[in-house]
């Protein structure tokens, strides 16, 4: 077989040649055989029918029959975040003292009228708590002005007020437990290995003491009690709350 | 069985055809193929800039927010409609045996619908874009697109209409269907989007009309051209025109109500979302029938692929249609959605479809339609071969990369408790890996953009020998061993 | 043959694309036009007169319709989403501060539903998640000069982050220190901080169906 002239071809490509003058490709091209009736393969089949079931499975469990609801299941409630890895380590590190002062700190805001936020008081009508020596001293007089409350006159940092705290013993234990650890911590400088925590134990022994005290207390009551007595409770862990 | 040669009649009326095909068909072919390369370009730039945020910074025309619409757009409006559109005018025609008619006239559209494109993505670039894909052009475009789309393939059905002895050939089907749905999916889409105000449902017909695209207009011609091109080569008629018929009217029902499950657990009522799954689900039996059928039509002719470019490449865009068909459905599941909608996965279908399986397959009709209509042949073999495998190696790379990261990111999302930049920071390699696969696709597609116009421009090979793979052009032995080979 | 198999067929295809084209598309496009604000009386106290659902003050805010067509035309909507989807479809309310406010026992995170939407011509639902999804960002950053850095020098506050700085809607200050926003910046500040879809569903909305 020889090679077919060029020309052909390029007389054809500048439209110069009759329809006569075939080019190749239109010559060795067979023609489109009619289609076949084959049969459906049994591997089609069975692949066909699982999508079948897919299919119609998941229109059956996601249409929430067909509501106008933008929800698949018609009970549905946003499941809550699960427990990733991470996330627990993370809560592992928020120390138990950490939160036992925020929760202070919130408690605190019934005091602040008076006691301002920053624990400075109001000279000559409400009392500091910064730097005051009934804070920095034992928990045991603290404990039970918390719980009957205190009336005038009576001195703080050398200064007399006159005035009466009520009684707090209404926020229950915890609470008062919370805002005294948060005022000690805050406010003054703690004897030295004192750790100024108040544990919800500690505001239960003081409930037992001074609970059937219905007065409030006054300055020379208070002064009997120890300047560095403490409330009794076991010590605790500051990382998790955990008594020693 | 062995297909009849053709009378030296019937030859006569193919060359005629082919001749009556050739300025508005290599008109399309050609832009088309200056539309792809200009967006693998931008496609490139695109995941360049996703990789390195701070490339291009201060150019207001550099963000990926414009370069990745430009790209769809491109790729879409430019490539894949305006080359779908000149295979099925060609397919169409040798089916029925009629030339085409009004070849300036297809011409002159089809300018129109280049120039409207054109300024359609200049505008998406110089900041006109809304941010809904394939939707991006603004408004007042739609019009211009709409009637040169239809000036162009309206007349597939004067052809189709004409009288005939046997019923529709199973290409003529998918053609038809095509030709019938593609405007009225644009149509309403645009419609809906631009004229009446339903906020939510016009993002969900957005995703409808990609999806509809997608099954409605590109897999019906690839499937038609794959129908077309298979029994030519080998030579066999088709398995099964049963299956054929089933795969198409199974499509038919199917396609029109995918789409949704973009959204899934989005602000619709649930059951949008729900019937789309389904669809995308069910559709896959008709994806599996097609690839089937038409792999069952080539048993025990496997060695055909081996030296026909055109086989090949329809043979790989099919079964990338099947891979792309089986993770579309699993994608619209919960079980696996609910990881992976709005990750990576999401860009990475869409290349698969786009590039993967509808390219792939219009590369397979060009290989043998081009020698036709410009009666030339391919001037390179190695040309198509360095086409074929780096085209298949990165097309894949990339659409794994892609879903890979999508995954990635599904499962980092999980961990909500982490910095969000982690999932950006661990998608980063296979943004690496994509980039240098685009590097690969925009140099394949320069080697097939550099063949086509040159025969284009008449510079093709002059031989009676088609440009076969692993075959010496012209070669006398081989000839005879791969008879009807193209 | 006596009738015309083109047209037999043209009316199978018909068929098969308008029933979804009806059903799936035109119908739900009918009904979800008529979404639009919800009006509701509070609790047990009519009198107290009509809220509406969704609020109409927080939902425009300044220039951001304005700042909506910036945001499209830059293509966010390519890198962020604005869809929170309930947890069978996703992790969207796990993720601190996608979902809405939340902090002690005020818990507003909630999925979006398509009243968060009316305001807009087309909601901007996204396509991708290469950044966070920003339907409540307006509670996650209040300041607008931290949105303004957000957006100039993203990187600056987000070191391996995948943000682009948008520098060029930026201009330089016209006493020449430093840098200004452009009204296009401005405006598209204003609609991020308006993002804020995390309004309190009225019990009557929850209930209608």
């Amino acid at each position: 077989m020889e090679q077919p002239s060029e020309d052909r071809n390029l007389d054809y490509q500048r439209g110069t040649a009759g329809a006569a003058d075939l080019h190749d490709a239109a010559k060795r091209e067979v023609k489109i055989l009619p289609a076949g009736s084959g049969n459906v393969s049994l591997p089609l089949l069975i692949v066909s029918s699982l999508v079948l079931i897919v299919g119609g499975g998941h229109l059956f469990s996601t249409s929430n029959g067909f509501r106008d609801s933008i929800y698949a299941d018609k009970y549905y409630h946003p499941d809550p975040r699960p427990v990733v890895a991470g996330a627990a380590d993370a809560g592992a590190k928020v120390a138990w003292i950490d939160e036992w002062m925020d929760e202070g700190k919130k408690v605190y805001g019934n005091c602040i009228a008076c006691h301002q936020a920053n624990g400075s008081g109001l000279p000559g009508a409400f009392p500091p708590l910064a730097g005051s020596e009934w804070v920095s001293g034992g928990t045991k007089r603290l404990g039970a002005i918390l719980m009957a409350g205190i009336n005038g006159p009576f001195h703080v940092e050398g200064q007399a007020f006159n005035q009466l705290m009520p009684a707090w013993s209404s926020l229950g234990d915890e609470k008062m437990a919370q805002v005294l650890t948060y005022v000690r911590r805050t406010f003054v400088q703690l004897p030295e290995g004192e750790d100024g925590v108040v544990t919800t134990e500690m505001m239960k022994s003081a409930r037992d003491e001074f609970g059937a005290h219905t007065t409030p207390f006054t300055e020379a009551e208070l002064l009997a009690i120890p300047v560095d007595a403490h409330l009794s409770g076991a010590k605790v862990n500051l990382e998790t709350g955990d008594p020693l | 069985m062995t297909a009849p040669t053709p009378t030296p009649e019937e030859m006569q009326e193919r060359a005629e055809i082919d001749r009556s095909a050739r300025y508005p068909v290599m008109f399309l072919f050609t832009s088309a193929a200056t539309w792809l390369l200009v967006a693998s370009a931008l496609g490139l730039l695109s995941t360049l800039k996703l990789r390195f945020p701070s490339l291009w910074e201060a150019c207001p025309f550099m963000g990926y927010g414009r370069l990745y619409p430009m790209f769809l757009n491109a790729l879409v409006y430019g490539w894949a409609i305006q080359a779908g559109i000149g295979v099925m005018l060609w397919v169409m025609a040798r089916l029925t045996r009629s030339r085409i008619q009004h070849p300036r006239l297809i011409v002159v559209s089809g300018s129109i619908w280049n120039g409207g494109v054109a300024l359609a993505v200049l505008s998406v670039w110089l900041g006109a874009g809304r941010s809904l894909p394939l939707m991006d052009f603004p408004g007042w475009f739609w019009p211009i697109l709409a009637l040169s789309y239809s000036l162009m393939v309206v007349w597939v059905f004067p052809m189709a209409g004409k009288k005939r002895e046997q019923g529709f050939y199973v290409s003529e089907l998918f053609l038809i269907g095509a030709a019938v749905w593609f405007p009225w999916v644009y149509l309403s889409a645009n419609l809906f989007i631009n004229k009446y105000a339903a906020p939510v449902m016009g993002a969900g017909v957005d995703a409808w009309y990609v999806s509809n695209l997608i099954y409605f207009w590109m897999a019906p011609v690839g499937i038609a051209v794959a129908y077309f091109i298979v029994p030519k080569i080998s030579a066999r008629p088709i398995y099964s025109y049963p299956l054929a018929q089933f795969s198409f009217w199974a499509m038919a029902v199917l396609a029109g109500w995918t789409g949704f499950s973009r959204f899934m657990g989005g602000p619709f009522p649930a059951w949008i979302p729900s019937i789309s799954g389904t669809a995308t689900i069910l559709i896959l039996i008709a994806i599996l029938a097609t690839v089937s059928n038409l792999l069952r039509t080539l048993k025990g002719c496997t060695k055909l692929w081996e030296y026909s470019p055109s086989l090949r490449f329809t043979v790989l865009g099919m079964l990338m249609l099947a891979i792309y068909g089986s993770l579309n459905a699993i994608g619209s599941t919960f079980a696996f959605g609910k990881n992976l909608q709005f990750s990576h996965f999401v860009a990475g279908m869409d290349v698969l479809a786009l590039l993967g399986f509808f390219s792939m397959t219009m590369f397979g009709a060009f290989y043998f339609i081009v020698p036709r209509i410009t009666g030339t042949e391919w001037v390179s073999a190695k040309g198509i071969r360095v086409h074929f495998w780096l085209s298949t190696y990165a097309i894949s790379a990339l659409v794994v990369f892609a879903l890979l990261s999508g995954f990635a990111q599904g499962e980092d999302l999980k961990e909500w408790d982490r910095a969000f930049s982690v999932s950006y920071v661990n998608s980063t390699p296979y943004t690496l890996g994509r980039c240098l696969a685009w590097v690969a696709i925009v140099y394949a597609n320069f080697i097939f953009f550099r063949q086509l116009t040159q025969m284009f421009c008449g510079r093709g090979r002059k031989s009676a020998g088609p440009t076969l793979l692993h075959v010496e052009p012209g070669s006398v032995a081989s000839a005879r061993a791969i008879e009807g080979v193209q | 043959m006596t009738s015309n198999p083109l047209r037999k067929l043209l009316v199978g295809l018909g068929i098969c694309f308008g029933l979804p084209w009806l059903f799936l598309v035109v119908l739900p496009y009918l009904s979800a036009s008529k979404v639009g604000t919800f009006a509701y009386a509070e609790g047990d106290h009519p009198e107290d007169g009509q809220k509406v659902y969704p609020d109409p003050v927080s939902q425009r805010y300044g220039s951001s319709d304005y700042g909506r067509q910036v945001y499209a035309a830059e293509g966010c909507a390519y890198c962020h989403t604005q869809v929170i989807r309930p947890t069978y479809a996703g992790p969207d309310m796990w993720i601190p501060g996608w979902a809405g406010r939340e902090g002690g026992k005020e818990n507003f995170a909630r999925e979006t539903q398509p009243e968060d939407y009316v305001t807009e011509p087309v909601a901007l639902l996204g396509y991708q998640r290469i950044g966070p999804d920003l339907s409540n960002v307006g509670h996650r950053i209040t300041d607008r000069e931290e949105m303004h850095r957000h957006l100039r020098e993203p990187r600056s506050l987000e070191l391996e982050g995948g943000m682009p700085s948008y520098r060029h809607l930026y201009r330089r200050s016209l006493t020449g220190e430093g840098v200004e926003p452009t009204s296009r910046a401005d405006a598209l500040v204003d609609y991020l901080l308006s993002l804020k879809k995390d309004q309190p569903l009225p019990a009557a909305y929850l209930s209608r169906n």
